[in-house]
């Protein structure tokens, strides 16, 4: 493959069309950035999952096959969520399934009548009360908790800081430069309250029941994410990651009074800290393109589905926009029919630049792709989108 | 935050050690508020997203 033993030369220019990309000027080609998680590395290099996540040596050895065998210019593994700080903290939050995969089961730990508390201080009400919740092994006397939470703490930094190095390593090997995410994990406050205080089937209930306080919730959010976003010493280009979650399941004027206007303001506010953020709209954000494309210009946009023309017209006008490339597609397409997807989105997608190629999302299962139908997809767009 | 309720009550801290003051005193302040924000990333980001 092209990716292996990549010199100088195709290293400044992965950097350069990057750069290009990010900063608004048409890049000599389109920018690739394939994501593989954990999972499907160790799938694709028979690796035991379940020991990877414990075995550094093994993470880069499914995290190197994936570098050396698929075309991308931005690193195309990484990994974040390790079982070992979750199973200390015994979190209902997030747990290692039998197949090793790390999965979130909707969760409560914040009870509707508690918003009040958690609107008055959102930080105190998390630590005091729904952390233990959310993780049993906290509930307990002053002493043991602090130990469980250092213990915790100490497992996280050992494993993200080894899949850090990994990571370095590969890239500095293949020549590889980063991808559009290379700070911190951020939430919209919305989701925030969503995903682990309220759960997904609660929340629905409580803009029915409770609009008003899931507003102010939201407001009471928005600081501890901006403290989150804009740390103390910000890294030169570095762009926080948002994910975004219930948009798509809520209505149109939920999402205008209860999930944007926050999401608004904290973009902003990384903006004016010089942080640039790339969202990630899951599932179909068309109906949202327009909310997106008035945010300021360092959002990166990625897309899960949804309609690409409407979207490159409106949210990818100012903005660089990536994503709606099915990857499983592969399973059921003929290799050139695979190519022709590709051709077609980059055809809508990448005239007049504000484009960079890149899946609908991160691939779970190795399985869920035919993997030479990919790999000829991923070659394709690397040679064949000059500008 | 976090570090003085979990783990180290900043307050308490000095007052048991009434020989660090000063430039010294801030830069363990410093140490302190640094250990904290990495507390509180890691409980808002990695427990709680």
């Amino acid at each position: 493959m092209r990716g292996m033993g990549v010199d100088m030369a195709t290293l400044k220019e992965r950097t350069q069309i990057r750069t290009d990309s990010i900063e608004g000027r048409i890049p000599k080609r389109v920018f690739v950035f394939a994501r593989f998680s954990l999972e499907a590395a160790c799938g694709y290099a028979g690796v035991d999952l379940a020991k990877a996540h414990y075995d550094m040596e093994l993470t880069e050895k499914a995290f190197e096959s994936i570098c050396k065998d698929f075309y991308s210019d931005a690193l195309p593994v990484g990994n974040i969520r390790f079982p070992a700080p979750y199973q200390i903290l015994g979190a209902r939050n997030w747990v290692m399934g039998s197949n090793g995969a790390v999965q979130h089961p909707e969760i409560v730990t914040m009870e509707a009548d508690e918003y009040d508390e958690y609107i008055a201080n959102p930080y105190d009400a998390i630590v005091e009360k729904f952390l233990p919740r959310a993780c049993p092994e906290l509930d307990t006397d002053p002493a043991n908790r602090s130990l469980v939470l250092g213990k915790a703490y100490r497992s996280f930094k050992k494993y993200s800081e080894g899949t850090r190095a990994v990571c370095g390593k590969l890239a500095a090997k293949y020549g590889l430069v980063p991808g559009f995410i290379t700070g911190e994990l951020i939430e919209a406050p919305f989701d925030f309250l969503a995903d682990q205080l309220r759960g997904f089937k609660e929340i629905n209930i409580d803009l029915r029941r409770r609009a008003d306080k899931v507003k102010a919730a939201c407001e009471a959010t928005l600081p501890l994410m901006l403290k989150r976003a804009v740390p103390p010493v910000i890294r030169p280009g570095q762009i926080n990651y948002i994910p975004l979650h219930l948009a798509p399941y809520i209505k149109m004027g939920d999402f205008e009074k209860y999930f944007w206007p926050t999401l608004e303001e904290l973009v902003n506010g990384m903006d004016k800290a010089g942080v640039a953020c790339t969202l990630f709209a899951e599932e179909d954000w068309t109906r949202y393109a327009e909310y997106l494309a008035r945010l300021p210009k360092s959002a990166i946009l990625m897309f899960e589905n949804g309609d690409c023309a409407k979207i490159k017209a409106t949210a990818g006008k100012d903005h660089l926009i990536g994503g709606f490339f099915d990857p499983t597609i592969t399973l059921t397409r003929s290799k050139e029919e695979c190519i022709d997807e590709a051709k077609r989105l980059v055809d809508i997608c990448a005239p007049g630049g504000n484009f960079y190629f890149a899946f609908d999302k991160g691939i779970m299962d190795i399985k869920s792709v035919d993997v030479p139908k990919l790999q000829a997809v991923l070659e394709w767009v690397s040679v064949n989108t000059n500008y | 935050m976090l570090a003085s309720k979990y783990l180290l009550d900043t307050d308490a801290y000095f007052e048991r050690h009434p020989e660090i003051t000063g430039e010294a005193k801030e830069l363990v302040k410093k140490e302190i508020e640094a250990e904290d924000f990495d507390m509180f990333s890691f409980v808002v980001t990695y427990v709680f997203m």
